[in-house]
């Protein structure tokens, strides 16, 4: 290639995308007005079946002993704190993107790291968490103490029980999979701005 | 340096740029909606994984839009988004970005003449040389593609002009030497 080529090379590149595939992405363009709303309003069903389990839970505070009301308590807090910094993340995430170019990957990097962080949260969290819930639903109907439920659970409604350990089993093994995924988004973010820094070190090698 | 790198001293579009944010958004359909898609052609391949990544883009536009300042022009602040969300999409996936399938646009079914098909072969190498340029340098290189002015792309990049001007310089030293080893 010629240097006096690169103009042709750019005339090139500006016809990469066939009119065809640019017609789809104008009016995926045009939906994105609809789109946003569509989200917004998942983030408002969410909100409100979050709210609702709340109320949910309070119902069973009411008809609860003491203990048993903390115990719902102290897990609805957890949740709402869970959910709370999940959405400081998802912002954060999106905020990346109006950000200053400079400050581009060190923030891209805090915000991964504490997606990781939250994720490790909540697998360590999750199943003495979800055993806890389990304890306390049945604590709320008059089963009490750890030997009765689990006889309850897997002597008298082994089905039962069997579907909680899968059902445990299988939110572990998603949380998990998303946890190797932000350990391996974390590792290419901190690669990209290893590389982002060497071509920084050549631009000033180049201007001295 | 090529004249087509150093561009306007403003680095500001000469078109107008005011209005809502509903009014600029349909400034970048129109006018920037192309160097979008190419901006997401440049980090993924899979044709429906770029589709989401356009449109991951353009809900990014739509949302900072009332936070445009007009401290510099449209056309940067967009691409300033898009370069950002796709190297979040990059990371995402979590892997290099591989290189284009022969479908995507090379081949075809039916046969094509012989100008015609070279061009789309050209076309295609290009694609998949700029995705194998490291982050930084294809970073440069695209904005270059697109007619950036060195001041524009150092805006978008945060980095000096004269830093963007070696960037592409270095970017397009690797193309030529990429395009002569495919020749």
């Amino acid at each position: 290639m010629r240097r006096a080529d690169f103009p042709e090379l750019a005339q090139l590149w500006q016809e990469q995308i066939d009119p065809a595939e640019q017609a789809r992405l104008d009016s995926l363009a045009r939906e994105i007005k609809r789109t946003a709303r569509r989200r917004g309003a998942l983030d408002i069903l969410l909100t409100i079946a979050g709210i609702g389990s709340l109320v949910f839970a309070l119902t069973y505070l009411r008809q609860s002993t003491l203990p048993t009301a903390l115990g719902f308590a102290v897990l609805a807090a957890l949740m709402v704190g869970y959910l709370w910094k999940r959405r400081r993340i998802v912002e954060g995430a999106n905020a990346l993107a109006s950000g200053e170019p400079d400050t581009f990957f060190a923030a891209a990097i805090e915000n991964a790291r504490a997606e990781l962080s939250l994720s490790g949260l909540g697998i360590a969290l999750g199943p003495p968490g979800y055993v806890f819930l389990i304890v306390l639903l049945f604590a709320s109907s008059g089963v009490t103490g750890l030997d009765r439920v689990f006889r309850s659970l897997f002597v008298e409604q082994p089905v039962m029980g069997a579907l909680h350990i899968a059902n445990c089993l299988f939110f572990l093994a998603l949380a998990l999979r998303a946890h190797s995924k932000l350990r391996a988004q974390l590792r290419r973010l901190e690669q990209m701005r290893q590389e982002w820094e060497d071509e920084d070190g050549s631009d000033r090698a180049a201007a001295r | 340096m090529d004249e087509r790198i150093t561009g306007n001293a403003s680095g500001r579009d000469e078109t107008d740029e005011n209005g809502s944010p509903a009014a600029l958004f349909e400034q970048v359909i129109a006018r920037h909606n192309g160097m979008i898609s190419r901006i997401a052609l440049a980090y993924e391949a899979d044709p429906a994984l770029r589709r989401e990544l356009v449109q991951e883009i353009l809900l990014a536009v739509w949302r900072s839009l009332p936070r445009f300042r007009h401290d510099s022009s449209l056309k940067t602040f967009v691409a300033g988004i898009a370069y950002k969300r796709s190297i979040s999409h990059v990371a995402r996936a979590a892997r290099r970005p591989k290189s284009a399938p022969l479908s995507e646009a090379m081949a075809s079914e039916e046969p094509l003449p012989d100008e015609i098909s070279s061009r789309n072969q050209l076309k295609g190498r290009l694609r998949e040389l700029v995705r194998t340029l490291p982050l930084a340098q294809k970073q440069a290189i695209v904005l270059c593609l697109e007619d950036f002015s060195v001041k524009e792309i150092g805006d978008t990049l945060g980095i000096s002009a004269h830093a963007a001007a070696m960037r592409c310089q270095r970017a397009k030293d690797a193309l030529r030497e990429a395009m002569e080893n495919w020749a």
